[in-house]
């Protein structure tokens, strides 16, 4: 049976009195063929007969880069047959010696259980005694030894290596057999995680090759824009990547799908009208109405879909939305449309049912969280629905690849939330279809992180020399182990060996969410426990302060105690029923700043270095789930402020440019902003502008979380109190590279913020929550004046020699007197 | 404990006292018999250092009371004690001392008999330990930046002093032991700083006690702080040791002596807590092993074959010396490295590799906590140095270790207030019947890797983290052996006190008020709190 609807059936099909043109973009992908390479080609003859099956390119070119000696990356597209690389790998070396050993590290537990299960049907199909080991926390002690002793293949997690290169010793057999380190979903590890699943990677290849083993790497990724240096920041080692996808697909209709007004005009997502104060809200209706219906009528129509939402509340609503939508229109004689939920909220007998009955054929559609985004089979699944855009690329079209398997052809539609990335998203369609994916950014540079893994290090075995390249190189250990001395942590030398000197064990002070050990437990009021893991300083301030919300793994919860007076800070959640979200506001100093590289862009110089940034999250917002409407303002949160030292980019303003900016806009006036002077609104709303939208597009280059990095703009930069100019911060001490990538990448970066304040089609100078405003913004968003903006970015982007000669031809100098203005 | 020449100094932390009773201090001081006590600032509570002056009938120096800087001296050797780094920089500030930055403060009370300072004595320039809890680590994880918070003050007064002056701080750990450094007027100085501070482990804190040489040189052992009067017993935490003497037991020999159905009737003591508490009690008050189970200590039906190496500290970069006692044959054999090959840290293991492999089919070694360290060293580097022998390791050597076995699994309950191996022998009667001086395994253990950090030059020429003296001591290979061999042989003692030792009466006696039987049923006990400090690191020195 074909696919059961195109694109333009659905149009066809969709009620009318529910349709206003919702489509904004329809577009084809064609079919791709698979591309072939018999097994025999690359596999000894009697693994290729048990196997059956031709294998795709990738798979052969990967295999045949593992013979050579080669660590591989393996970048190619959902249900592209990543594991196979590796479970055939370990076949081939199992063949040859069957004590052979391979560790495999996933990101989580609960992906573990999946690829264990996959793996052990791979090698029962290849007719292999290979056992395959899950080795983690929930792993009971005997199992543990057994694993330890036997198993050929041991799963386990980052955050559990952390733990187990302890115990080294009772793994020396293992380790000195080991020839194949696997890590799974790499692009997955960027930021603070990022970093900790480096070191954590290159202290296991550590402890390997003291006990003798000597394995290649095999990563596995989502496509990604830097795959090869990726993984080479990840494994420490040189791979060669593997991204030519020999693997099929089926031809995609894929719909944007823009929901209407409440009053039935289209383009209702972004179509806002002014509240009262900041207030801002769609009037057009949600995307949680629209998705759900427009997923209830696929359904309802032939074509089992899965509908992508962001909550565990959220799947659970989309059901009832969609039921009612199918009261209405759902015709009669199409029977009963059976639909159900899926999220980790649910049992596990109940999750295991649901995806039974997927596979089984008995579901026309589930509504999912990123649950269903790896890993399980889904079955025949032949359209998708994102309600919103899920924040990076590799997820939008790893979620859109769930459904079609092999050359099955296959329907997905896109439903814009109100919000920043999904207006952009929607309005440049060639930014998803065409452009170069995200870059993956993991960041070595980080003191605290590489100060805890140096210690751990050399509590697991004497640190010498010989590690200086995996380990920062000699003159950064040095520093570090001068450190650890000082401080009492450390002894010896690098030319004996440097080891540590206390009896506990450093890797418990690991949390792989954190920048280092000020770090917080997350416990849950009363004696229920929660799997939460223990979250940074800068975090617990920002969002776990009282009274704030979480949402945790699709539950809501509210913050009912925030401890840091004790050895151990935490804070306590209880579980909340509640229809609105908190977010706390921040006001931030910079000072001290120290440039480390500089360039000119334009006639602007852009710096990049590290700085002492001031947070104060002092007061927090509610605001209603569905329309993010402001229920509540300035609620103090009680957190002190934060002090960091931390990585930093900043442009400053050439005079010449901020006084034409400044004259041409000082008309523009903001009666809020009675502490700036008034002739300064405009300019200083423009400089405001654009540090809230480079920050906001950033995950267009980026994988990058915004709520990672914080901004300034100021009009006496501290380094240079004469100029003006905006920052871009990492929002944990000691950084986290993302402000060096937007150093590097800052013209892209500008170029995407030009284009969204201009394409918003709120069409207003002060923007709206899906262009300029931050609900973040510890100014209330004021002055944001986006006319301002445009003339600087377009400075900026300018040749520097035509700006000279514009501004010869321009007017006088104003006045030079420069009052202090900072707005964050 | 054993006791070395110097002055023995206690450095206590008052939060790990809080709950102890005058009584259980006296049992403490007892134990660690300090020349002087000193008590750090962190913490620092009243209610405990007035139950200390009483408990202890000698200087006790403290924070309370103004601040102030002033002299002790113990058997020849000299401390001072500087309450405020200001004070010291008033002391030396002018070229003239004068009593003008110390007299605000005057005196402390006469609990310090020794005072030499005097208000209008100026503040000597030569002691041999200056002690002061300002000296801290400044610490930038960002930059890798770490400074010492009072550094300039101590510098100048290390130029002035003639000989070399230990700093010491109750702000660090006592495992601290560093050499910053600093210029005056263009002449480089050393600046050795000791902790002084409780040692942190799992479960409560150790504190230190410092035998202080005048020479500089400084030899910590550690009192584990939660091991004192009735908490020294298996099961017993604070909560049990208060509810033990409200019912009016209140030391460790009334327990020994108590009937079990009158411990019962304790709260929160069962059967067999009971059990455990008396048994612990027996074995520290009469010096015995006290068996829990009558199962025959590993390796059943073996020989034996008794185990020690000697490494260069807790995380060893180098095995030098292993000896093996051998009691069917009556021989002790060692294998030695006295080249220290930093090249090849493995030569001793690997010559006993080859040695055991020629002499014994399948050998059955034991180490007193082999399981916590020698056999997981000798493993890591038996698969390093010595992979050919890697299989035979794995396949035909069995490995064991007692304390494990006793202490772990429950099976014995020893007499010593730590589980130490020369304190469990102590207290089981046997002395050590060598003519050399007794030598720390610590202090060993730096030398060790002193000497291979040494010559090379691309270190630095001073001996790392040695506070002791300047110039590097020899290495005793000799004096070491035989340390070993006496190690060894007690090792054989204990494991025999511990297989001979025979269940107190017959296998069934559950309920029996006396002279009942330690087996309990069910085998494992309930593991309290306690019952995991019992088994705690601090067991251990390296």
């Amino acid at each position: 049976m074909n696919l059961a609807l195109t694109g333009a059936e659905l149009v066809d099909s969709y009620p009318a009195d529910r349709y206003s043109e919702q489509v904004r973009e329809r577009i084809t992908l064609p079919a791709r063929s698979a591309r072939h390479v018999p097994a025999g080609d690359v596999l000894p003859a009697e693994l290729a007969s048990a196997l059956g099956v031709d294998l795709w390119s990738h798979q052969a070119e990967a295999l045949r880069a593992l013979e050579a000696g080669e660590n591989v990356c393996v970048s190619t597209s959902t249900s592209s047959g990543k594991s196979y690389v590796y479970g055939l790998e370990i076949a081939r070396r199992y063949l040859e010696d069957p004590s052979v050993r391979a560790l495999l590290v996933y990101p989580t537990k609960a992906l573990s259980r999946d690829q264990e299960g996959e793996l052990n049907e791979l090698f029962r199909t290849l007719g292999l005694d290979v056992s395959v080991g899950v080795y983690d926390g929930d792993t009971d002690a005997e199992e543990k030894s057994r694993i330890r002793e036997d198993a050929n293949v041991v799963i386990t997690n980052v955050a559990g290596l952390n733990q187990y290169l302890e115990g080294h010793h009772r793994w020396a057999e293992f380790h000195a057999d080991c020839s194949l380190v696997v890590v799974d979903e790499a692009h997955s590890w960027t930021g603070i995680a990022g970093m900790h699943a480096a070191w954590i990677l290159r202290r296991a290849r550590r402890v390997i090759d003291w006990y003798g083993g000597d394995p290649r790497f095999v990563l596995t990724s989502a496509t990604i824009g830097n795959p090869g240096e990726h993984a080479r920041t990840l494994a420490g080692e040189s791979v060669t990547v593997i991204d030519d996808d020999g693997s099929p697909r089926g031809r995609r209709h894929l719909l944007f799908w823009d929901p209407p007004s409440d009053d039935g005009r289209p383009g209702g997502s972004a179509v806002g009208d002014e509240r009262d104060g900041d207030g801002w809200a769609s009037s057009g209706r949600p995307a949680t109405v629209e998705a759900p219906e427009l997923w209830a009528h696929l359904c309802s129509r032939g074509v089992p879909s899965l509908l992508f939402c962001d909550s565990r509340k959220g799947t659970e609503l989309a059901i009832d939305r969609a039921t009612e939508f199918l009261d209405r229109y759902s015709p009669a004689e199409s029977g009963e449309t059976s639909l159900a939920s899926y999220n980790a909220g649910h049992g596990k007998r109940s999750r295991r049912e649901t995806e039974r009955r997927l596979e089984a054929g008995t579901l026309d559609g589930v509504a999912t969280t990123s649950a269903l985004e790896v890993g399980i089979d889904v079955g025949r699944i032949d359209g998708t629905v994102l309600q919103g855009y899920p924040g990076s690329r590799a997820s939008f079209w790893q979620r859109l690849g769930r459904s079609g398997r092999g050359e099955r052809e296959t329907i997905s539609a896109f439903v814009p939330r109100h919000a920043t990335l999904d207006q952009y998203v929607l309005r440049h369609p060639e930014y998803v279809l065409e452009g170069d994916p995200e870059r993956a950014v993991v960041d070595l540079e980080n003191n605290p992180v590489y100060l805890q893994h140096v210690v751990c290090a050399a509590q697991e075995l004497p640190l010498t020399r010989d590690d200086a390249e995996q380990f920062g190189g000699t003159n950064r250990l040095e520093r570090a182990v001068e450190y650890g001395r000082r401080i009492g942590d450390l002894e010896g030398g690098l030319s004996g060996g440097v080891t540590y000197t206390h009896r506990d064990r450093p890797q418990n002070e690991v949390s792989i969410y954190a920048e280092g050990r000020d770090t917080f437990d997350v416990r849950l009021a009363g004696e229920e426990r929660i799997d939460h893991e223990p979250i940074g300083r800068a975090r617990a301030y920002r969002d776990y302060h009282e009274g704030a919300t979480v949402l945790h793994r699709g539950d809501r919860y509210e913050v009912c105690d925030f401890r840091e007076d004790r050895p151990q800070p935490y804070v306590e959640l209880e579980a909340a029923d509640v229809d609105y979200y908190t977010q706390s506001q921040r006001r931030v100093s910079i000072y001290d700043t120290e440039v480390r590289d500089s360039r000119r862009v334009g006639s602007f110089r852009l710096n990049w270095g590290y700085g002492t940034v001031t947070v104060r999250y002092d007061s927090y917002t509610k605001r209603a789930v569905d329309t993010g409407e402001t229920l509540e303002a300035g609620l103090e949160t009680g957190v002190p402020p934060l002090e960091m030292r931390t990585q930093l980019c900043w442009a400053e303003v050439p005079p010449a440019v901020e006084r034409a900016v400044t004259n041409a806009h000082s008309e523009y006036v903001n009666d809020d902003c009675t502490e700036l002077p008034p002739r300064l609104h405009g300019y200083l709303g423009g400089i405001h502008a654009i540090e809230h939208a480079m920050i906001a597009v950033s995950p267009l280059e980026l994988t990058v979380d915004p709520a990672d990095l914080g901004g300034l703009a100021t009009n006496r930069l501290p380094d240079r109190p004469d100029r003006s100019g905006w920052f871009v911060y990492d929002g944990v001490d000691g950084g986290l590279g993302f402000s060096r990538r937007i150093y590097e990448e800052f013209e892209a970066l500008a170029r995407r913020a030009r284009a969204l304040m201009t394409d918003c089609s709120c069409g207003r100078d002060e923007g709206c929550p899906a262009c300029l405003m931050d609900a973040r913004c510890g100014n209330d968003n004021r002055p944001l004046y986006s006319p301002a903006a445009t003339d600087v970015i377009d400075a900026l982007l300018e040749d520097p020699e035509q700006a000279a000669e514009k501004r010869r031809a321009e007017g006088e100098p104003v006045d030079e007197r420069r009052p202090p203005a900072s707005i964050s | 404990m054993t006791d070395a020449r110097g002055a023995n100094l206690l450095a206590l932390g008052c939060d790990a006292l809080d709950s102890t009773t005058e009584r259980a201090l006296e049992d403490l001081l007892e134990y660690a018999d300090p020349d002087l006590v000193y008590v750090v600032r962190d913490g620092a509570d009243v209610r405990v250092t007035s139950r200390l002056r009483r408990a202890f009938d000698g200087p006790v120096v403290d924070p309370d009371g103004p601040a102030t800087c002033h002299t002790v001296s113990v058997s020849g050797v000299t401390f001072a004690f500087v309450d405020a780094i200001e004070l010291l920089e008033d002391a030396i500030g002018e070229p003239k001392p004068s009593a003008d930055g110390i007299d605000d403060g005057g005196r402390k009370r006469s609990a310090v008999s020794t005072d030499t300072g005097d208000d209008t004595e100026p503040f000597p320039t030569d002691v041999d330990y200056l002690v002061c809890d300002d000296l801290e680590p400044v610490t930038d994880r960002v930059t890798l930046e770490a400074t010492l918070d009072g550094r300039e003050a101590i510098a100048r007064y290390q130029a002035r002093s003639r000989g070399e002056t230990v700093f010491c701080t109750g702000s660090l750990p006592a495992s601290y032991d560093y050499v910053w450094r600093d210029v005056v007027d263009g002449v480089p100085i050393r600046l050795p700083v000791r902790g002084l501070g409780p040692i942190r482990r799992s479960g409560a804190a150790e504190l230190a006690r410092l035998t202080c040489d005048g020479a500089g040189s400084i030899a910590v052992s550690s009192v584990p702080g939660d091991r004192i009067g009735l908490g020294a017993l298996a099961g017993v935490g604070p909560e049990t040791a208060d509810r033990l003497r409200d019912r009016g037991y209140d030391s460790r020999m009334h327990v020994a002596e108590a009937p079990i159905a009158d411990l019962r009737s304790i709260d929160g003591i069962g059967e067999s807590t009971a059990r455990r508490i008396r048994r612990s009690a027996r074995a520290i008050e009469e010096s015995c092993v006290v068996r829990r189970t009558d199962e025959s200590v590993p390796p059943v039906d073996g020989n034996p074959l008794f185990v020690d190496i000697e490494t260069d500290g807790l995380q060893p970069t180098i095995v030098w010396l292993i000896g093996v006692y051998d009691p069917a044959r009556d021989r002790y054999v060692d294998f030695v490295d006295t080249e220290l090959s930093r090249s090849n840290p493995g030569t001793a293991t690997r010559a006993f590799l080859e040695w055991l492999a020629a002499e014994y089919d399948d050998p059955e070694l034991v180490a007193w906590n082999g399981y916590g360290f020698d056999f997981v060293h000798l493993e890591r580097f038996v698969a390093r140095y010595a992979p050919e022998y890697r299989e035979f390791w794995a396949e035909r050597v069995s490995t064991n270790d007692p304390y494990d076995w006793a202490i772990r699994r429950d099976h014995a309950v020893l007499p010593g207030r730590t589980n130490r191996l020369e304190e469990v022998a102590a207290a089981l009667g046997y002395t050590r019947d060598i003519g050399v001086d007794a030598i720390d395994g610590r202090t060993l253990a730096k030398r060790i890797r002193r000497r291979l950090e040494g010559p090379d030059g691309t270190e630095p020429t001073e001996p790392h983290g040695g506070s002791g003296c300047a110039t590097d001591r020899e290495i005793d290979w000799e004096n070491a052996r035989k340390y070993c061999e006496a190690d060894v042989r007690e090792l054989a003692a204990v494991y025999d006190a511990i297989a001979n030792a025979k269940p107190t009466a017959g296998t069934d006696g559950i309920g029996r008020a006396t002279g009942d039987a330690e087996r309990t049923a069910g085998g494992t006990s309930n593991r309290t709190a306690d019952s995991t400090a019992q088994t705690g690191l601090g067991d251990f020195e390296p």
